[in-house]
This record gives C-alpha cells, sequence and structure tokens, in this order.
C-alpha cells in the first residue's frame, strides 16, 4: 500500500480500518518533528525519545476518537507540548504557570503570571552537552525560557504557522505573537557577538 | 531620522504579513535609512539561522517501539479487503501485454465450451430442447439420490440415536429443568462465540495485553 499521496486525513482513515501500515505512515510523517520540538525542550535524548513515544502511543490509540475539524499535525504536537510541559513542571513543582495565564492580555499580565524563576529553575548544568544542540544558536535556544521556546522551534524550524502554535499552547494569538517577538530579541541580543 | 521602524514591522515586513501600503512605507524607509537597514539584516540573519537548523531524528526502532504500545483493531472484513488488495496487487497484470496474455488464458476455457457446443449442436440429431430435456433430468435424478443417501446414513448413524435419547430425555422433564438447561446453554454459546472472536479478530497486541483474561 503507497499512501505517497494520501493526505493525513485519508491515512488515519486506514488506520481506523486497522491497518498497521496505515500506523507505521502516521509515524513516519511525524517523528521527527514531534522528536525535534521535544529534543529542543527537553535537552535530553533519552528523556525526549520516552515522551515522543508516549506521545505518539497516545494518539494512535486514541484515532477513533480525533475530530478531523482540526489538523492532525495540530492534535499531535498539542499532546505532545502537554506532555512536555507535564515533565517540565514536575521539574520544578514551585512554579505557577509555564506560558502565563490564558486570561492574560497585556505583557505585563503575562509576566506577572508566568514564572519568572527561569535561572534557577533552568540552570546551564541541566544543558544536554551533546553534539546535536551543541551550535552557538542551538545554545541560545537552550537559555530561552520554555514558552519562547516552544514558539520560536514551532515557527522558525517547524514552519508551523501562528494560529495552529496558539491552539498547540492553548494561548491567545496575540500572546504568541508577542513571545516570538521577545524570543527573537533575546536571540539577537544572545547571538550579537557572532555578527561580522 | 526621527521615526525609524520598529522591530514588530520589520519583522512582519520580512515575514510579508504587510499590506501593499504599509510595505510601500517599509521599503521607501529602508531605501533612505542605513540604521533600519543594519537592522533587517540582522535579523534576516537570524531568519535564516534558525531555518536552517536540522530536525532531528529519535533512534532506530522508534516506530517499532511505538507500535508495541497501540493497539490496532481489524475488523474481519477489512482483514480480507486487506488480503485481497496484497494478493491482487502481486498477481495482477502490470503491463498492457501482461493483461493481453491473461484475457486469453481467461477466455481460453470459455472458448472451448463455446466449440464443444457449437459442435455438438451441428450434429444432425441433435436439437437444444432434446440437451435441455436429457441435462435437466440426469441434473434432477442425481439430486434425487444425493438426499437419499443423506437421509439413510443419518437414519443409521450414532447421532440419530443420540438425538432421540435427548428428545425423550427433555419430554421426561420439568420446565425449571428444561429453563435451567436452556440458559446454560446460552451462557455457554456467549461464552464461545467471545473467545472465538477474541482469538481471531483482535490484533496480538490487544490479545497479549488481556492475556490474563482471554482464554
Ligand atoms: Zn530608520
Amino acid at each position: 500500500m503507497d499512501y505517497g499521496k494520501l493526505s493525513d486525513q485519508d491515512v488515519i482513515l486506514y488506520a481506523r480500518k486497522g491497518r498497521d501500515s496505515a500506523f507505521r505512515e502516521l509515524i513516519r510523517r511525524y517523528e521527527r518533528p514531534v522528536f525535534s520540538v521535544i529534543y529542543r525542550m527537553v535537552r535530553n535524548r533519552e528523556l525526549a525519545e520516552d515522551l515522543a513515544q508516549e506521545t505518539f502511543i497516545k494518539v494512535l490509540n486514541a484515532l477513533d476518537r480525533y475530530n478531523p475539524k482540526y489538523k492532525f499535525s495540530s492534535w499531535i504536537f498539542k499532546i505532545a507540548h502537554n506532555a512536555t510541559l507535564d515533565h517540565l513542571r514536575k521539574k520544578q513543582p514551585e512554579t505557577l504557570s509555564l506560558e502565563g495565564s490564558p486570561h492574560a492580555e497585556t505583557q505585563d499580565q503575562v509576566d506577572a503570571t508566568s514564572f519568572a524563576a527561569v535561572d534557577n529553575a533552568e540552570s546551564p548544568e541541566d544543558y544536554t552537552h551533546s553534539k546535536e544542540l551543541g551550535s552557538e544558536i542551538e545554545a541560545a535556544i537552550q537559555r530561552l525560557r520554555p514558552e519562547y521556546r516552544a514558539v520560536i522551534v514551532l515557527w522558525h524550524i517547524e514552519g508551523r504557522p501562528y494560529d495552529e502554535i496558539a491552539e498547540i499552547m492553548d494561548l491567545p494569538l496575540g500572546t504568541v505573537k508577542t513571545y516570538i517577538h521577545r524570543g527573537r530579541n533575546e536571540l539577537r541580543g544572545m547571538l550579537q557577538h557572532l555578527r561580522h | 531620522m526621527p521615526n525609524h521602524l520598529t522591530p514588530d514591522r520589520l519583522e512582519a515586513y520580512i515575514e510579508q504579513t504587510l499590506d501593499g501600503g504599509e510595505r510601500a512605507v517599509v521599503e521607501s524607509h529602508l531605501a533612505t535609512c542605513a540604521h533600519c537597514e543594519g537592522e533587517l539584516s540582522d535579523l534576516r540573519a537570524l531568519f535564516e539561522a534558525l531555518e536552517s537548523l536540522p530536525e532531528l531524528a529519535p533512534s532506530a526502532g522508534f516506530t517499532d517501539r511505538v507500535m508495541q504500545g497501540v493497539r490496532v483493531r481489524r475488523p474481519l472484513l477489512e482483514r480480507v479487503n486487506e488480503w485481497l488488495d496484497e494478493w491482487l496487487g502481486r498477481v495482477a497484470p502490470s503491463t498492457n501485454r501482461g493483461w493481453a496474455i491473461a484475457t486469453t488464458v481467461a477466455a481460453m476455457p470459455v472458448l472451448v465450451v463455446a466449440a464443444t457446443v457449437w459442435w455438438v449442436l451441428s450434429q444432425p440429431a441433435v436439437s437444444a430442447q432434446e440437451i435441455w430435456v436429457f441435462a435437466s433430468g440426469r441434473t434432477a435424478m442425481t439430486l434425487a439420490m444425493g438426499w437419499e443417501w443423506t437421509l439413510t446414513s443419518f437414519a443409521g448413524s450414532g447421532l440419530a440415536a443420540w438425538l432421540t435419547g435427548i428428545a425423550q430425555l427433555a419430554g421426561s422433564l420439568g420446565r425449571a429443568e428444561l429453563g435451567l438447561a436452556a440458559a446454560v446453554f446460552a451462557t455457554m454459546m456467549v461464552v464461545s462465540v467471545y473467545v472465538l472472536y477474541d482469538n481471531l479478530f483482535r490484533s496480538n497486541a490487544r490479545r497479549i495485553e488481556h492475556a490474563s483474561y482471554s482464554f
């Protein structure tokens, strides 16, 4: 069976009919994007593999409940994002919220409701000393707070549109745009010394 | 220059989300302002650096590890369909020449039968009506013999005696006993149908997961 030309929705129909090969096709399409996002969020390959595996198993076992009104990519990224957040929250129980209150409308409100303890929660010792994330720019991304990092990775590396990112992260569109703008500013600051 | 372009607008310019009017304003400012032009090329460099980052792959065997945790349900009809699909994919000719040969081969028996019928009918003493009477008479006779044979062998078998015994026993029992027997029988049927279903139509993963209470 050649799924090459089929849309995600069509492949899902085959998977729902119980075709093993259709499940494998969905994994083939999304293993890299999903793993990449999680890896850049948690910075530990082994942990990222576990979380990615958990994400796929959850999604593929729930295909019967999948609503084709939404993009499959949004759905699987959302599950991946939540798995990642759960993990990061467990690691830092003292923080209130990673991404600020969803009701925050101004940047000040977002800041007030999101965790500011970036420095103690994200000590440099947590960074993976892997070659894969070792470049200057990867290191800079690692230093962003998780919510900025997530939008930067999803938009710039994975090419997801803003409205999809808002859906994935459960944030208002305006907040997503604020985060990406701030993330870019911080990255530029960190990478300034690289300029000729 | 009093009003430099804001970072927001520069980013929107790179993302190409400005409308025509705004775009023109930004472009005319950029043409005359070295500061904003520099900011723009800085931002562009950041965009390009980010976009050039690779997607990373999980280690080998990821798919299999995921599939071990996935329940694949396959309705019987789908299994048959899938099997037919695969079988046709292997058996069906892939070229026009192949199709021509396959068609010829498939047509051979039809041609042979047609030629035989034509030859028989062309004999002077034979008519279509006679053949029909002969063939239908033969068929009816064979069926009658077959039925008779079935009846005789059933009457002589142990099964007939056994069924008669059951009927006599049932006649000697009261209503309560009969009801109880019927209930036991129905329960056993349901259980065996479930076991059959569980073993035939569920995937391996599913079965392993429920091994403790599958029979
Ligand atoms: Zn300017």
